[in-house]
């Protein structure tokens, strides 16, 4: 038999392989530190803007409690509170909802009614803010304001569709967890005699530990740095809440209320500050909680958890609240879905769309659409395109430089990068944009302005972590052997990525990629700030003024006029949820097939 | 006697993983075309030991390999850990079977050509015809010639870890390391492994992690014995008289 080496029989290709690979290495490093970078930047221009407060001495007048631009009041600390208020109210509300949700979703019993569950609240990630916003708007709040009094919009109502809006990620973090947990579990508290419930609070659960904590930081994140809930429902006073039906003004809702006024008065710094202390605390919540001082649960909970699965009135109690969760949830989303279907079908046309403009003459871009959703679904599609453009490849590369090749410090770095890029409430992501065209005006590009390409790399810088950690989560949970077969086979690494663990990795990654085109495609915030318009047409390029779907649905909200005014929002709420919800299927399709054709 | 090439040599070789020592000082000889056995009991630094030899221990974060490892090819002695080696070329040089069955999640043929193709750019019908002439060469060929295209891991365990051989001895390796490679299986499966090994021993270059005295007494060459991270015991040649160390075994622990 030939023993010749077989790589030395064609060293060309083998140099190219080798060559490749390192092409590889770099290049996926090179965009790891593409999140490191940016939250750099951040806080550089943060910092930088909200400098002249500190040097001219004006930090008394932020940290008041009276805001009142046009008299010189510029106290920043009722949206401190108001912050602080709604987002411990919403987490305090969605997270037990979401743990008896995850309960029953990984119970074993219950097969079809726990299947929908899981894809009801798979669903909802699907679901846009601003839709939630914008049914809340005339669903919730009408129905608070006669079940209670008062105006309506408030604390309570912004609180609890934040609850419904932070509840899936919630749930699906710590379901990803626990299901993991459980099937590697589950003979073994099988053989040991546990029932099932037993098993879940005895086993799963506290071998979740990790995952109820990342649950927790993710919802409770997500609560802080919304900006559209509380823009739409809380009502915007800038008072301290003194109940819960007062109205409040959060920090992310005071950004964007206040950034279109001139750019030299104290108020206009002050944001900066609203910035920084957004950032400071999403960072702070980051850095806390990971290093909490062990992974596993303590015992004092341990001893809980025993408590209640010993007695059968606690069972009752668990399996009660698990089952009360589940029928509020489903029936908050199922009454909002209802209702947003009930009012947006009828209304449902071409008109809608188009208004008087021939269909194929707007399609083609001749004639301009002035009464028609058509220019935002336009703008939200071209965004959408090019935040995915930038962020997927970088995400990815970035994900896999974490995972493979970044060792020791520079691991740890860009790991904190990402998530505390992921923390970073998107109106400051916003706010980034913004500084960024006044830094350029005043320094290389004296006419920028913000437009369609800003408001993209911001999406996208939005969205990258969600794409580097479920890439590198991904690779990280594949088996050690399955691992160490390609570098065993004598592939190079990009080979052992590319042909073993990408393929067997995809679903977690598309799964990320899922999550950052959908939050790509509704997010709001962003786009306020950095260049949407309610009325521009089509984009002509990268450096114009653009409409987009959320905020059509935001403005439509607050600006309605006419009956058709009020319609039109109602479209364009389907319509974007039809979109987000395509997205969606399109992904798991492209899963799909990627995992069939590499079995075959 | 004669004096043995050797492939390896290792000197004062020493790996420690996150800061804890597991091999220390290992001074080894492994000779050319012969099977040597790594035995041990566990955590005794068998499997750190193998994976010396194809780098693997690299593939873990904190890991430290220390001391002298040289690689006598025919063009030369080459020293893998001083980059006179590239990884992927050493890995293609020094095959490895791990100890459970770890088949890829697509059809057999694909299990074997796949690497192939990728590795070594080989073309459709040239990978065809090296998976059979690896699936004759494991003895899996008889079984399997009709299904090629049916999920491996429909396969029993036996059978999966022979395929595991087949796209090992696929890449042409000039060693074979086998990490306990039957002790996953059960009685029947794991004396076919051990039958075929017997049939490759002589063929190729054989280190072998095994349990299975009896295994050892009937295959090996050498037996080196590990203890806590270094060489405790040293057996060469024990082919001349094999009867004899079949009881004599134990006692080297």
């Amino acid at each position: 038999m030939d023993q010749t080496p077989l790589c030395r029989r064609n060293p060309s290709r083998f140099c190219r392989q080798l060559f490749f690979d390192r092409l590889v290495r770099i290049l996926s490093c090179g965009s790891g530190f593409v999140s490191l970078a940016t939250l750099a930047a951040i806080f550089a221009f943060l910092a930088i803007l909200s400098l002249p407060l500190f040097t001219q001495g004006q930090w008394g007048q932020i940290l008041s409690w009276t805001w009142r631009p046009y008299q010189g009041f510029y106290g920043i600390l009722p949206m401190a509170a108001g912050s602080l208020a709604l987002s411990v109210f919403a987490f305090a509300l969605a997270y037990p909802l979401g743990l008896g949700v995850c309960l029953f979703v990984c119970s074993p019993r219950g097969g079809l009614m726990r299947r929908l569950t899981l894809s009801v609240v798979t669903f909802m990630t699907a679901i846009p803010t601003v839709v939630y916003g914008f049914v809340s708007v005339f669903l919730l709040v009408p129905l608070l304001r006669k079940a209670m009094g008062g105006s309506g919009p408030s604390l309570l109502a912004a609180a609890l569709t934040l609850a419904l809006l932070i509840l899936p990620t919630i749930v699906l973090f710590l379901h990803g967890a626990m299901r993991d947990t459980e099937k590697r579990t589950r003979l073994t508290s099988a053989s040991l005699g546990f029932s099932p419930l037993q098993a879940l609070l005895l086993v799963v659960l506290p071998g979740s530990a990790a995952g109820l904590r990342t649950a927790a930081i993710m919802g409770y994140c997500r609560a802080l740095s919304d900006t559209l809930i509380p823009l739409m429902l809380a009502g915007n006073a800038p008072q301290f809440p003194a109940s819960v039906f007062d109205s409040v003004r959060t920090l992310t809702a005071h950004i964007a209320l206040v950034v279109a006024t001139d750019n030299s008065s104290p108020a206009f710094h002050s944001l900066f500050a609203c910035g920084l202390i957004l950032f400071g605390v999403s960072l702070a919540v980051q850095a806390a909680v990971r290093k909490g001082p062990s992974r596993a649960m303590g015992d004092r909970r341990l001893a809980m958890l025993s408590f209640l699965a010993a007695r059968p009135a606690c069972r009752v109690l668990v399996l009660g609240w698990s089952a009360v969760s589940v029928a509020v949830v489903l029936g908050a989303v199922g009454s909002l879905l209802a209702f947003l279907l009930a009012r947006s079908l009828p209304v449902l046309d071409l008109h809608l769309f188009f208004g008087d403009t021939p269909v194929l003459a707007a399609v083609f871009g001749r004639e301009p659409v002035w009464d028609g959703l058509f220019a935002a679904c336009a703008g939200t599609v071209a965004l959408v395109a090019l935040a995915s453009l930038m962020a997927i490849p970088i995400g990815m590369g970035g994900g896999i430089a974490l995972s493979l090749y970044l060792r020791g410090p520079w691991a740890r770095a860009l790991r904190f990068s990402a998530n505390a890029l992921a923390g970073v409430p998107s109106i400051v992501m916003g706010l980034f944009g913004f500084s960024l065209v006044i830094f350029l005006r005043h320094t290389v590009a004296p006419e920028a302005n913000t437009s369609l390409l800003l408001s993209a790399l911001c999406i996208a810088l939005l969205v990258l972590p969600y794409t580097i950690n479920a890439t590198a989560q991904s690779l990280e949970t594949l088996p050690e052997e399955l691992r160490l077969l390609g570098p065993s086979l004598g592939m190079t690494s990009w080979q052992s990525l590319r042909r073993i663990l990408l393929p067997a990795a995809s679903r977690g990654i598309l799964g990320g990629v899922v999550l950052s085109m959908g939050r790509a495609a509704e997010d709001t915030a962003v786009i306020l700030l950095t260049g949407v318009v309610a009325q521009g047409g089509l984009p002509r390029g990268l450096f114009d003024k653009f409409e987009a779907l959320p905020f059509t649905i935001y403005y439509l909200a607050a600006q309605y006029q006419s009956e058709h005014d009020l319609n039109k929002g109602f479209g364009a709420a389907l319509t974007l949820l039809v979109l987000t919800a395509l997205l969606f299927c399109i992904a798991r399709a492209l899963q799909a097939r990627m995992e069939k054709e590499w079995k075959h | 006697m004669e004096t043995l090439t050797p492939l390896f040599t290792l000197r004062g070789v020493g790996v420690s993983l996150g800061g804890r020592r597991i091999l220390d000082g290992i001074d080894l000889d492994i000779p050319k075309g012969r099977a040597t056995f790594v035995m041990g009991r566990s955590g005794a630094g068998k499997t750190t030991l193998l994976r010396v030899l194809n780098r693997l221990n690299e593939c873990f974060p904190g890991s430290e390999t220390c001391g002298d490892v040289r690689l006598h090819l025919e063009r030369g002695v080459v020293r893998p850990y001083a980059g006179e080696l590239s990884l992927p070329e050493l890995r293609r040089l020094v095959g490895m079977v791990f100890q459970h069955p770890n088949v890829l999640p697509m059809s057999i043929g694909k299990n074997i050509a796949m690497p192939l193709t990728t590795v070594h750019g080989f073309g459709r019908d040239e990978a065809m015809d090296a998976v059979r002439m690896a699936l004759e060469e494991a003895q899996l060929w008889d079984e399997v010639r009709d299904r090629l295209d049916t999920d491996a891991r429909t396969l029993s365990g036996g059978q999966q870890q022979r395929l595991c051989l087949a796209r090992t001895l696929a890449m042409r390796p000039e060693v074979l390391l086998l990490d306990e490679p039957a002790s996953s299986l059960d009685f029947m499966s794991a004396k076919g492994i051990e039958e075929l090994l017997e049939s490759l021993r002589g063929r190729y270059t054989l280190v072998v992690v095994s349990h299975g005295l009896e295994f050892a007494a009937r295959l090996a060459d050498d037996i080196v014995v590990l203890r806590d991270g270094r060489v405790h015991n040293r057996v060469r040649d024990i082919s001349e008289n094999r009867a004899a160390w079949l009881d004599g075994l134990e006692t080297l622990f």
